[in-house]
């Protein structure tokens, strides 16, 4: 009983667990993207599209969820990497038009969606991407700590002048990690719509975006930070709902959906408090421009 | 103010382009539009123009509309200068309407007090709740973006309590507070056009000198050009940045007791309208030039008031979002630093 409940609370993991690394793989190499709240909608339309259209897959709808919001990445890529404009404000414009088209076309070229099927197996009735985005974050990890590549990244985002001198590509690494970060945006994304909700509605990402992008930067740049972090604002979000559906209301329901929101204010002005801006990478957010 | 032929000359440039870039999107948009619910272009386009510019009633509601989002793109424009991103407008918006709501509703003082009451309060509320991010970050470096975020949606849920619970009318079919007494409401300049209209006008004059002709707007430049080199100059740049934060959220606060005190009367749901998040576009398009703020403002609320027209016809409202995503990066480019590059 308990332990049900626990595991419908952690089964909300992947979609602020992949956001939040998506986030973290372009933070990582410098680039700031905080269109994730819109890439997730994206994802979550790009997703219940390709289920409706594409054959009555989860897996296959997922794969696209991935695949579609991928030119956000692309987007970004280009106007910021490579032409030099001001991420975040390129990031708000990719929110407006992510979140927008969402909208958009979920109204004009969407019939009403109702995802029948679920996610098989379980493993202690969690799903298997629950499993995946434990193993993704894994996997980065390992790349990030234990390989060249990995060290690629972390120098593109400290030091990119220092990194493009020893022959690194500053460009083509920025680029592939904000590409695949939006990717995993949408991924989480369509999680969200096509396994947790089983179809779209507006405004369904309902902050979660924004949420994933501040536990990154209160995870301190760490992989280990942004994952912890990422399951504790699973909890709370769960314990959030799960107050309200089960009509136990300490607070009125309005406090009660507002509890991560607090808990982000609290933990980032927490980390602040203990150690100003320790571990940001040193290079996010500035151009890298080539001599 | 004198300007030479050739900075006319760019400036006219970079209007024509503008103009093009929005001419183009919002002709590709709506003909894709047309395309996918079937509907025939012609009647896309005359919905859309007549309900933005095709009569002067129309006309005058998107002027309705400019407003909160002029007063609020003016206001970001402060803390943008600085290189302070307070992207929680609509939270600050909506704190104004909450305080204007309170004040005009519970508080028994004569009615142009009231009204006084309610401007003065809201800015110095939203202007707080802008503060505290400020302070955040000056004292503790901690990321203003995610806070002012974060604020927003905490506004947004104290509304919907209020509206739901204690400040109720119990009457009406959505929530709702009761309307405020007659005298507190502002005057209409000709229906819907309230004097909102004319503080927003005064606010563009008053934040160009603010930030062209005062030393604070050139500390603001300063600091935002190199942080470190303003300091070391003798800028305090913690308290300009709180500064900044709190006179940005005032006007955002300013705009929602706008809402109120002219457009509304009350405190509801949606009655923000996401102005806060327009505005920031608004700012970003104007290129934190108050002078250009106004057309900005008005462009936005021409896309919106545009595309609520087309939900007639069956489209969705998310139109006018997305026509603004696409004119908002179309309009960065000329600022690309350089040609393509990598792969």
């Amino acid at each position: 009983m308990v332990f049900d409940a626990l595991s419908s609370i952690v089964s909300f993991f992947p979609v602020i667990g992949l956001a939040a690394l998506g986030g973290f793989l372009g933070q990582k190499s410098g680039v700031w993207n905080i269109a994730i709240e819109g890439i997730m909608a994206f994802g979550a339309f790009s997703g219940v599209f390709a289920y409706h259209y594409f054959g009555n897959s989860i897996w296959i709808s997922m794969l696209f969820g991935f695949l579609f919001p991928l030119i956000f990445g692309v987007l970004l890529s280009v106007l910021c990497v490579s032409h030099g404009l001001d991420q975040i404000i390129v990031g708000f414009g990719l929110w407006f038009l992510s979140e927008g088209l969402a909208g958009f076309l979920y109204l004009t070229v969407l019939p009403s969606v109702k995802v029948a099927e679920t996610l098989e197996p379980k493993l202690l009735s969690l799903d298997p991407v629950f499993y995946l985005t434990i193993a993704s974050f894994a996997v980065v990890y390992v790349i990030l700590q234990y390989s060249k590549h990995g060290l690629t990244i972390k120098a593109v985002g400290e030091n990119p002048k220092a990194a493009d001198s020893v022959g690194i590509n500053v460009y083509q690494t920025r680029w592939i990690c904000t590409t695949l970060g939006a990717g995993f945006m949408g991924l989480a994304g369509s999680y969200l719509s096509l396994v947790i909700l089983q179809g779209f509605t507006y405004d369904l990402i309902a902050s979660y975006g924004w949420v994933a992008f501040a536990l990154i930067l209160f995870g301190r740049w760490t992989l280990p930070g942004t994952f912890f972090n990422a399951l504790f604002f699973t909890l709370l979000i769960g314990i959030q709902t799960r107050l309200q559906v089960a009509g136990i209301l300490v607070l009125p329901s309005e406090f009660i959906v507002v509890i991560p929101h607090f808990g982000v204010i609290v933990a980032l002005s927490l980390a602040g408090i203990l150690g100003k801006k320790a571990g940001m990478p040193a290079s996010l957010g500035d151009y890298y421009a080539k001599e | 103010m004198m300007i030479s032929i050739s900075e006319l000359k760019t400036s006219v440039k970079a209007a024509l382009y503008n103009v093009g870039i929005l001419v183009f999107t919002l002709s590709v948009a709506l003909f894709i539009s047309s395309l996918l619910v079937g509907i025939d272009v012609r009647e896309v386009f005359g919905f859309f123009f007549s309900a933005s510019v095709g009569s002067w009633d129309s006309l005058l509601r998107v002027l309705m509309r400019t407003t909160p989002i002029l007063i609020s793109t003016l206001g970001l424009m402060v803390a943008f200068r600085s290189g302070v991103w307070n992207v929680g407008g609509e939270g600050q918006i909506v704190l104004g309407v909450i305080v204007a709501t309170g004040i005009c509703l519970f508080l028994d003082f004569p009615p142009p007090l009231l009204v006084l009451l309610s401007f003065l309060a809201s800015f110095l509320a939203s202007g707080a709740y802008g503060g505290v991010a400020g302070f955040l970050k000056a004292r503790w470096g901690v990321n203003e973006i995610a806070i002012t975020m974060m604020q927003t949606f905490i506004a947004l849920a104290l509304l919907q309590y209020l509206i739901d619970g204690p400040w109720n009318w119990g009457a009406g079919l959505y929530p709702r507070t009761e309307k405020i007494p007659l005298g507190t409401r502002l005057p209409f300049i000709a229906y819907p056009l309230n004097s909102m209209f004319l503080i927003g006008v005064v606010c563009i004059f008053l934040i160009h000198f603010l930030l062209t002709k005062t030393v604070f707007g050139y500390e603001l430049r300063a600091m935002r050009s190199n942080r470190v080199a303003a300091f070391s100059h003798g800028i305090d740049t913690a308290r300009l940045t709180i500064l900044s934060m709190v006179i940005s959220g005032g006007l955002c606060g300013v705009a929602g007791t706008g809402l109120v005190l002219g457009e509304y009367f009350r405190a509801q749901a949606g009655v923000s309208g996401n102005y806060g998040f327009y505005a920031l576009a608004a700012a970003l398009m104007a290129d934190n030039t108050a002078s250009l703020a106004p057309f900005a403002a008005f462009l936005i609320a021409f896309l919106y008031q545009g595309a609520l027209g087309l939900t007639a016809l069956g489209l969705p409202h998310r139109l006018g979002e997305v026509v603004i995503g696409v004119v908002f990066i179309a309009i960065l480019l000329p600022r690309a630093v350089t040609g393509l590059r990598g792969i």
